[in-house]
């Protein structure tokens, strides 16, 4: 595994969520270029490079690890925009939520999100969930082209 | 309504009728007897005739005999040589006494063998010389003429009546000459043999073999233009050869007869009397007969006839005529009665009638077809209007007003005269005081008495318009109330939805976050904490888990009584086969002995009951864990058919699943037994319920919801589950299902299949399942998604999308 990390974009509302996933991340050794946002609003300010994040440079991330349930924007507005815009619906998307639901499943499977993953309750489990989905996104997978490998933003 | 006829009176054409049979009939008798009558008349002639020509053939042919014998007599003396020897010795010498003897003796014998009554021998001077009988009695004047004629011929001659001027009597004579047998001798006298015809001839010509006042024979010869009669006759003397009657007598029988007619005829005879007589001419005479009699006498056997048959005739007529006069009697009665009684069905059927048109609740109008006018009303009409009858009669249907709407002008009536019946559903009758009723006009043309007539119904439907209305409002409320019930519904739905999300997502959160951090310090703080602080780390992160299990069980109990059911024929022999693999890590250090009976195939969703299949057998396995060996049963049992097994665990068996289970003879009974640790049959109602336990969970480990989800499972398929057993004597579960047979699913109302909202803590809102084309590809996510408790552990991260298969 000698290549070099890919920007993970995490997109989660509960800060304890973003602190455990970063700790399960961390654990593999892949949370150094994890850029956490608390919602659709940032998620999608961030991609569109507007907002607080309008004089973003760099390139888009490798992968967004997408948590439906959040205030203002969801989930799955947020997977629609990306999947409905050309320059960024070739992003891979990954969806890790709470819900087993199946109405979230087959929307996002309609939307056409890359992966589906509900968060474990138990925590090594999702530890190990995280991990995989890390190793693999950030590391195996080849993003599309446009997603270069960046240095960690700088984030407060 | 209905106008009687009056019937034909008997005078007239049924009486002609009968004159006329009777005419017939009598004119038929006469006929007959007319017919009748004649025909006796010709025979009756017929036979008269041949009576009257048999009596005189009979006397023809006597007559005709007798002037025979009288030749033969002189065939005797003529050309007799010893005679004329005789008679020669006697002329030549008239004193030869011997010879005038011998002659006389001749001629005597002559006279007595003939019945002559007197024969003369005369010379050939026509002079008497000899005379028998004895006397002198001279020949007649016409006698000796003739004598001198028989002289100058020779011939035997015989002379016809003649009167004897001495005597005045009626003569007649045979006359022969007495000549040898030289030829061309001259006679030398002659005999004369004179013939009385009152002797015999008049006699035999005068009798009638029959007494008859009127019959009578007479002779006659013509004697230039005149008939002479030759004998006597019977109803006038002293005829013969006097009376005489010229020939132009055509109707006289005589003077036919003396012209040679032959025959019967009938004519006038020489009285005057109408008679019917036979004629006949004798042959070798110049004689010809007549045989008659009076037609009175003749016809009188005939006159008796007809008389008889006309009163043969008269009494017919009389009692044909007093039959039919009987007849014709009797009929009159009977017509009368018979009128009598029509008249009184007329009264009756026309008082019904009335009736019907008076007590109908329906108004009726009755209408000139041809004019429009209204010619009757039933009393509901004119009520239902409010006005009175004359207000109808005699106005023209389309000049009322409350008519105006739909008959209202001569072409819409036109159009009825010509379909002869037009039917208006719903019209507004509008009445005197202003209230509207709703009706129904139905009109339609008939004959009455050749007269079209239109008959008006008009039936008030103003209530039955009032009960649709009615109706109609109430559908629509009740349309309203289920429409506001069914999104009342569809908000109670989404508020399920979103308290499942909540509970899915919000309520594992929290929990994950619990184990999270417990797991985060427990790194943190390794080593600083006491045995009872890591103690009650671990407990933190143990209730944490069991909650998430609880929550997960919670979830999918309530998905699988939303969920739909896909139902298919399943092998129940494969589907406990996949089970016990997927116990395989429960089992694998566990000496257990299955005994598995070969189990029939059933109608079921798989995923569904296999889910059902691993709790039970999966609580088999647990709760046999202090058992060695285990032993565990799965099979079918015989007496569970007809769901009279188990009593006390009825109430737990049946609870929710009621009492009408029409399945029963289609379905099945199963079981699985075990000799585990059993249960106490007094919480036997507890055992189905969620969240129910029998037994400490530092015994054994479990939710709870296990056997509510298999009560669930089996009553979602229409079947029942119940149990029995005993505290440490182990524990039967039982469950029925369908079999797969022609009659397919078995009926089940939309809660059963749709899932029970009310039960308990079901969520979520119904959602169409995705169909699997295979139950068991789909029995891994299907498990997945219905009992995360059974199948533990996820061998995979990602949810694979509803309609793929891994």
């Amino acid at each position: 595994m000698t290549n070099p990390l890919k920007r993970i974009l995490l997109v989660d509302d509960s800060p304890r969520d973003t602190e455990l996933a970063l700790d399960a991340l961390a654990q593999n050794s892949l949370a150094k270029e994890v850029v956490t946002l608390r919602d659709g609003v940032e998620a999608l300010d961030y991609l569109y490079r507007r907002g607080p994040f309008a004089d973003r440079t760099d390139s888009q991330p490798a992968v967004v690890l997408l948590d439906l349930k959040m205030p203002k924007v969801d989930g799955i507005e947020v997977l629609r925009q990306i999947k409905s815009d050309p320059q960024l619906k070739m992003i891979p998307v990954v969806v890790m939520t709470s819900s087993r639901e199946e109405q979230d499943l087959v929307r996002s499977y309609q939307l056409g999100v890359n992966a589906y993953i509900v968060k474990p309750v138990q925590f090594q489990e999702f530890v190990e969930a995280v991990k995989q989905v890390g190793a693999f996104w950030a590391v195996v997978n080849e993003p599309p082209p446009g997603s270069a490998r960046s240095l960690r933003p700088k984030l407060p | 309504m209905t106008t009687a006829k009056t019937m034909e009176a008997p005078g007239s054409r049924a009486g002609s009728m009968f004159l006329l049979v009777f005419v017939l009939l009598a004119a038929g008798i006469i006929a007959t007897g007319t017919f009748y009558y004649q025909g006796y008349k010709q025979q009756f002639h017929a036979e008269v005739g041949r009576q009257l020509s048999s009596i005189a053939d009979l006397k023809a042919d006597g007559l005709a005999q007798w002037r025979k014998e009288r030749i033969v007599d002189c065939s005797i003396l003529f050309k007799n040589g010893a005679f004329v020897a005789l008679a020669r010795r006697f002329f030549e010498t008239p004193t030869d006494a011997n010879a005038q003897h011998q002659l006389v003796d001749w001629m005597s014998k002559i006279s007595q063998y003939g019945q002559y009554d007197r024969v003369w021998l005369l010379d050939a001077q026509t002079v008497t010389r000899l005379s028998v009988p004895g006397g002198q009695q001279p020949s007649a004047l016409a006698t000796s003429q003739r004598a001198s004629e028989v002289l100058q011929s020779g011939q035997v001659t015989f002379q016809d009546f003649y009167r004897n001027e001495h005597d005045q009597r009626v003569y007649l004579a045979v006359l022969v000459p007495i000549l040898d047998k030289r030829p061309a001798s001259q006679p030398l006298g002659v005999i004369v043999m004179r013939i009385d015809p009152e002797t015999y001839l008049y006699p035999f010509i005068k009798r009638w073999p029959t007494p008859s006042p009127t019959a009578e024979t007479l002779l006659v010869r013509r004697e230039a233009n005149e008939v002479v009669f030759l004998n006597e006759l019977r109803f006038q003397t002293n005829t013969a050869l006097n009376f005489r009657a010229p020939l132009d007598r055509a109707t006289m029988p005589a003077v036919q007869a003396a012209l040679g007619r032959v025959g019967v005829m009938e004519g006038i005879d020489y009285r005057g009397a109408r008679v019917v007589a036979a004629l006949r001419a004798i042959p070798d005479s110049p004689w010809a007969l007549v045989a008659r009699m009076n037609t009175e006498e003749v016809y009188a056997p005939l006159k008796g006839r007809f008389w008889q048959v006309v009163v043969l005739i008269v009494a017919l007529l009389l009692g044909a005529g007093a039959c039919g006069g009987l007849v014709w009697r009797h009929q009159c009665a009977r017509f009368y009665q018979e009128r009598a009684e029509t008249a009184d069905l007329l009264r009756g059927s026309e008082l019904r009638y009335r009736r019907l048109f008076e007590a109908a609740r329906d108004g009726i109008l009755i209408l000139d077809a041809e004019t429009g006018m209204i010619m009757d009303v039933n009393p509901f009409m004119v009520e239902l209007l409010g006005v009175t009858r004359e207000v109808f009669l005699g106005k023209k249907v389309w000049e009322l007003g409350f008519f105006k709407d739909f008959v209202a002008n001569e072409a819409n009536f036109t159009e009825l005269q010509q379909k002869g019946y037009v039917r208006y559903d719903d019209m507004a009758l509008e009445g005197y005081d202003g209230h509207r009723h709703e009706v129904e006009f139905v009109s339609n043309v008939y004959l009455v008495d050749h007269c079209k007539v239109i008959q008006c119904n008009i039936r008030d439907i103003s209530d039955r318009k009032r009960a649709e209305e009615e109706i109609r409002k109430l559908n629509a409320e009740l349309e309203q109330r289920v429409y506001d019930r069914t999104a009342q519904l569809e908000t109670a739905n989404k508020e399920l939805e979103a308290f499942s999300y909540s509970v899915s997502h919000d309520l594992r959160a929290p929990l994950r976050h619990v184990q999270g951090y417990v797991d985060m310090l427990g790194r943190e703080a390794q080593g600083q904490l006491s045995d009872n602080g890591r103690r009650y780390m671990k407990t933190i992160a143990d209730a944490s888990q069991e909650m998430g299990a609880l929550i997960d069980d919670l979830l999918a109990f309530s998905r699988m009584g939303r969920a739909e059911m896909i139902e298919t024929r399943v092998n129940l022999d494969a589907l406990v086969r996949d089970t016990l693999r997927d116990l395989e890590p429960a089992t694998r250090e566990r000496n257990i002995v299955w005994r598995i009976q070969p189990l029939p195939d059933v109608q079921a969703d798989p995923a569904m009951l296999k889910l059902a299949l691993a709790n039970l057998l999966g609580n088999a396995v647990k709760f046999t864990r202090p058992r060695d060996p285990a032993l565990i049963e799965v099979g079918v049992t015989e007496c569970g058919s007809n769901g009279v097994l188990g009593t006390a665990q009825d109430a737990a068996a049946v609870s929710s699943q009621n009492s009408h289970t029409p399945i029963l003879q289609h379905s099945i009974v199963f079981f699985v037994r075990d000799n585990g640790v059993g249960f106490d049959p007094q919480y036997l109602d507890k055992l189905f319920g969620v969240f129910q336990r029998l037994h400490r969970a530092d015994e054994f480990e479990g939710t709870g919801i296990g056997l509510a989800n298999v009560r669930r499972v089996i009553t979602r398929h229409g079947g029942r589950v119940w149990a029995e057993g005993k505290v440490n004597e182990g524990a039967t579960f039982y469950f029925t299902l369908p079999l797969p047979g022609p009659r397919g699913v078995p009926a089940r109302s939309p809660q059963e299949r749709g899932g029970v909202f009310g039960e308990s803590l079901s969520s979520g809102a119904v959602e169409p399942e995705p169909v699997a084309a295979d139950g068991s590809r789909r029995t891994s996510r299907e498990a997945e998604r219905l009992a995360p408790t059974v199948v533990g552990g996820y061998g995979s991260l990602s949810q694979p999308p509803p309609m793929q298969t891994r």
